[in-house]
């Protein structure tokens, strides 16, 4: 599914490119409760998952990378999880969902095939990439 | 191989012209087209809430066919199952039909549009 930046996320956008509110670096978590990302979430829309190793990742602002095109988009380089075991909350990862480091305000979500990690050295890969259509 | 005029035939070649056979669009039809339908700034969005019959769903896409797939969900907010529908079908939720979970505070849901 594309990516959804909430309402909240939208006014992030905005006030940062129009330097009203500086913008933060990022948090990238993994969600584990069924949902499909809407226009409405907050961060308390998403259950974050829990054990089997997992952690959240941190997003620089200064890695990401920029590329002016048609159309101009950001990518950071690729996030790897690396599970020892069952999650310990809900088991399933239907999605990702980003938040900014200070605020916790949502920035985005997206959902994808959802993984069940089960074994020591499952792994989810994720690239992060915001295309500005 | 023979080219016109044709030389020799003493006759004009004969010309068909035809007219289409235009069929209005049917009224019903018409009335119900998506390309017809006058819809409000801004919609649709990929993320927001819709309405399908008497379901509630959040709109995940529309195809160039005017096909939107929507992801159904239940009482919780939870995602119950992806059907693929005309868009013309769909109408913007309203924040009572929004489940309870997900529900946006009613300043936000007026800036978007669910209020009755």
């Amino acid at each position: 599914m594309t990516l959804v930046v909430p309402q909240v996320g939208e006014l992030i956008f905005l006030k940062a490119g129009l330097n009203n509110t500086a913008g933060q670096d990022q948090t990238l978590k993994l969600f584990a409760n069924n949902v499909t990302p809407s226009e409405t979430d907050t961060a308390a829309t998403y259950t974050e998952a829990a054990g089997g190793g997992y952690a959240s990742k941190s997003l620089a602002g200064a890695s990401w990378t920029f590329t002016a095109a048609t159309p101009s988009h950001a990518d950071y380089a690729q996030q790897t999880w690396t599970f020892t075991g069952a999650l310990t909350t809900n088991p399933t990862i239907y999605g990702y969902f980003v938040v900014q480091v200070t605020s916790g305000t949502l920035v985005w979500a997206e959902a994808f095939a959802s993984f069940t990690p089960a074994n020591n050295g499952d792994q989810i890969l994720l690239t992060p990439k915001i295309t500005a259509d | 191989m023979r080219f016109w005029p044709f030389k020799g035939s003493g006759q004009a070649p004969q010309r068909r012209v035809v007219v289409p056979h235009i069929n209005p669009l049917p009224k019903i039809v018409a009335m119900r087209s998506a390309l017809k339908r006058r819809v409000p700034a801004g919609y649709p969005r990929v993320g927001m809430w819709v309405r399908y019959g008497s379901r509630t769903g959040i709109l995940k896409g529309i195809t160039p066919g005017d096909v939107a797939t929507v992801m159904l969900v239940d009482d919780k907010g939870e995602n119950v199952s992806d059907i693929f529908v005309p868009a013309n079908t769909l109408r913007q939720a309203y924040v009572d039909e929004i489940p309870v979970p997900r529900r946006p505070t009613r300043a936000q849901a007026e800036l978007l549009g669910y209020l009755r």
